[in-house]
């Protein structure tokens, strides 16, 4: 775990990769020989999970429009539209929402909201972008 | 809605689904069997290759020479490929060099020679496409074998996997075509003996970065 949080900043990002660097040690269980010292074995699987992620990571930020614009939900009478907007809000994940919450309700910049977070500006504007989608679904509906 | 697996339901639920496994076999080891499945395919080029003067050829150490090269240059390969496929086993520049050396090597010995070939064009690629046809053939069983060799395995770049894997192949089956090949000419060496190894070893790659690193996907 001291491993990948070296490697990654982001906590939720870690418990992933976690769990995905124990499926990879199972996967390639039959490549680990015994008598072989376990550790360059784990961390080398370990390392390439992690640089898979940050390869996809990149792809993904390169290849998504980020979009700083929060959907725009029918306007009905002021209270109504808070409760239902906070019952969307609700419904979002809890990294999706914190990046709504610190950009939009608290109005932080990028850079102050991440720093809050405790990620990077760019994976925090993806955040936020997905949410935006997301609510954009939910308001839909 | 279900709740995400903690990582210690992750280990009860991998623990339970475990199975005993057999360890995979040293490289060495996977390597050696290979290499007798290499050396049946070249005992299948001596027998059966159209060259009558195999025998003159062989008492010529550029021949022999250039033969060693693309046979070691392949083993090299193979090895390199194979071990590419165990987490935690170092790969050095150097081993990874081989190959690569022993390749141009041999490509500088077939452009050494200087028999010409009268003939047209149209010749020059009749007979060079099937060498090109023989080498590819040559190439597939023992491309196929290491393919399956790593796909067992763990390759953490699929890419360099792949790549030495094809160029393994390819190696031999240029030894093997060598063998059997009557013609000498530089030209057609380099065009239709040579090309085929880095045209392959590059197909390789590509199908190594795609399919090689999928054993690790969540």
């Amino acid at each position: 775990m001291g491993f990948l949080r070296a490697r990654v900043p982001n906590s939720q990002e870690v418990d992933d990769l976690y769990q995905e660097t124990l499926l990879a040690l199972h996967r390639a269980r039959r490549t680990y020989k015994p008598p072989r010292p376990v550790e360059p074995w784990l961390f080398a699987i370990a390392s390439h999970v992690v640089a898979r992620h940050m390869r996809r990571q990149r792809m993904r930020m390169a290849r998504e429009v980020l979009s700083d614009a929060l959907p725009e939900a029918p306007m009905r009478d002021g209270g109504q539209a808070r409760v239902e907007l906070a019952q969307v809000l609700d419904r979002l994940s809890p990294i999706h929402r914190e990046a709504i919450e610190l950009l939009k309700l608290e109005g932080l910049s990028t850079e102050a909201a991440a720093a809050r977070a405790g990620t990077t500006p760019g994976a925090l504007r993806v955040r936020a972008h997905r949410a935006y989608k997301v609510l954009r679904q939910l308001l839909a509906t | 809605m279900t709740t995400p697996p903690t990582p210690e339901r992750l280990v009860a639920r991998l623990l339970s689904e475990a199975e005993p496994v057999r360890p995979f076999w040293s490289p060495d080891t996977r390597l050696a069997i290979w290499l007798v499945l290499e050396a049946l395919m070249l005992g299948f080029a001596v027998k059966f290759g159209l060259r009558q003067d195999l025998g003159d050829h062989l008492r010529h150490p550029l021949f022999v020479l250039e033969l060693g090269m693309l046979v070691s240059g392949g083993a090299l390969a193979a090895r390199v490929a194979l071990r590419a496929a165990v987490p935690g086993l170092t790969i050095s520049g150097r081993e990874m060099m081989w190959p690569v050396v022993l390749l141009s090597a041999a490509a500088l010995l077939m452009s050494l020679d200087t028999t010409t070939t009268a003939g047209s064009t149209a010749r020059f690629i009749a007979s060079g496409a099937q060498c090109f046809g023989c080498i590819v053939g040559f190439a597939a069983m023992p491309w196929i074998a290491l393919w399956v060799a790593l796909r067992r395995g763990a390759p953490l770049d699929g890419g360099v996997a792949g790549t030495y894997a094809g160029a393994a192949a390819f190696l031999f089956a240029a030894a093997a075509i060598r063998i059997a090949c009557p013609i000498d000419s530089s030209a057609h060496l380099l065009t239709w003996h040579g090309l085929p190894i880095a045209v392959g070893a590059a197909l390789s790659a590509l199908a190594g970065a795609s399919w090689l690193e999928r054993w690790s996907e969540p």
